[in-house]
């Protein structure tokens, strides 16, 4: 025998009054298809405990740096500007490029000619700096600990220090690490195992990374200007 | 040091730090929308940051009661229209007028839960018609109540309860058929 779903429905949303309940309780005893109907729904609710899981640690930080971004962007930025963000972060968070869509609109921006950094004077840089250089070291890894830009950062359990600089008129990023920085695979490397100097280019900016064994100071710059001149630009700047 | 706090204080506006105290607090929740509604959890992060993007473009003009509500409902939207640009799924079959009970007389779901994992639960819930997995997330894993539901879907209360009912027997069906495959290989 098939009951009306509605009782059942509405005793297991306990929304029966008192006496409804009773009877329905009574029912229960001889029912064999609610009984069934109201031990399904329990054993799924219970199975469904498993899926309350929490966001995955890293994630809120991810969050909060994009939106930090999008909070601090100079609104004569027009390419991440906020009310035309809907079209471009999509391109930017297509499913093939896994890195962090915040990081991916700063790069994007960078390739633009880095206006974004037109503000920074001193060493303590912008999260939009931070971010082009988390995308750039650790495409996919989100930092555990956002918008702390100008102190340490963590990016995949990697301790970072993120400084900005300028000399002459352009702007350098800087990050040094206690561990060597993941050398991303479009590199070319310049020097053997140890020091393992490398450079390499996303748009219109330059990088140049020096990786030291454990127990030395990594390093890995970040630079509109062209390759060749980024070993120079390191050694200007004390890095190496 | 002064940098950090000086990056907070000064470049990320009010509204910014607003948005983020309103609305950061229930990721979890958001999270767990998108992790049911998306295929893997990749695409659920990229989908939660997208999510949080949306809805800080629009937070000026946000005046709703809830902001949970509020967050699911873009999240929603946004898992709604990446699963029509990929058109990855084959038209959903529908249960019959009558409810099928959850398990047979031989097999009871309890049994099969003993020692189903998440794994398992997350791919029978995939197997869920969609209305009724949207019903269910929302209740019982984002935590709405049937009413914020209701209003989420944009259908009526009982409607969320019935689908939701529905869902957790096949749902249990689901467990229990998991359980016997796993038992056989």
């Amino acid at each position: 025998m098939t009951c009306p779903e509605e009782p059942i429905v509405a005793f297991l949303a306990g929304e029966l009054s008192p006496e409804e309940e009773r009877h329905f309780d009574q029912h229960l005893l001889g029912c064999e298809h609610c009984w069934r109907a109201v031990r399904g729904d329990r054993a799924a609710r219970l199975a469904l405990e498993q899926l309350r899981q929490p966001a995955p640690v890293g994630l809120q930080g991810r969050v909060a740096l994009a939106v930090g971004l999008a909070a601090t962007e100079p609104p004569a930025v027009p390419v991440v500007g906020r009310d035309r963000s809907p079209s471009f972060i999509r391109t930017a968070i297509a499913p093939h490029v896994r890195l962090a869509a915040a990081a991916c609109l700063i790069v994007v921006a960078a390739a633009g000619g880095l206006g974004w950094l037109a503000a920074s004077r001193s060493a303590a840089p912008e999260p939009a700096q931070v971010a082009a250089v988390v995308a750039m070291i650790t495409p996919g890894s989100p930092p555990t600990m956002a918008l702390r830009a100008g102190e340490h950062i963590v990016i995949g359990g990697q301790l970072l220090v993120v400084r900005a600089y300028q000399l002459e008129g352009t702007e350098e990023i800087v990050a040094t690490s206690a561990r060597p920085f993941h050398i991303p695979p479009t590199s070319h490397l310049l020097t053997g195992s140890s020091p393992r100097a490398w450079m390499a280019t996303k748009g219109r900016l330059s990088m140049y990374g020096v990786n030291r064994p454990a127990g030395g100071e990594s390093m890995f710059l970040v630079a509109a200007m062209p390759m060749a001149e980024m070993p120079q630009m390191a050694a200007r700047l004390d890095l190496i | 040091m002064p940098g950090a706090n000086r990056i907070e204080a000064s470049q990320m506006d009010d509204n910014g730090r607003a948005f983020l105290e309103a609305a950061l607090p229930h990721i979890d929740a958001v999270y767990r929308v998108a992790r049911n509604t998306s295929g893997d959890h990749h695409r659920a992060e990229d989908l939660v940051q997208e999510t949080y993007l949306r809805a800080f473009a629009a937070f000026a003009g946000h005046r709703g009661p809830s902001t949970k509500a509020w967050l699911v409902t873009i999240c929603l939207n946004l898992a709604r229209s990446e699963g029509r640009r990929r058109a990855r799924r084959v038209v959903e079959v529908s249960l019959p007028e009558a409810y099928e009970p959850a398990a047979s007389e031989v097999s009871v779901p309890e049994a099969a839960l003993a020692n189903i994992d998440r794994a398992s639960v997350s791919r029978a819930l995939a197997r869920v018609p969609e209305e009724q997995r949207l019903a269910i997330v929302l209740m019982d894993l984002a935590g709405h109540s049937a009413s914020e539901a209701a209003e989420i879907l944009g259908c009526p209360r009982n409607t969320v309860l019935s689908r939701v009912f529905r869902g957790r027997q096949r749902l249990a069906s689901l467990l229990v058929e998991e359980d016997i495959n796993r038992d056989v290989s």
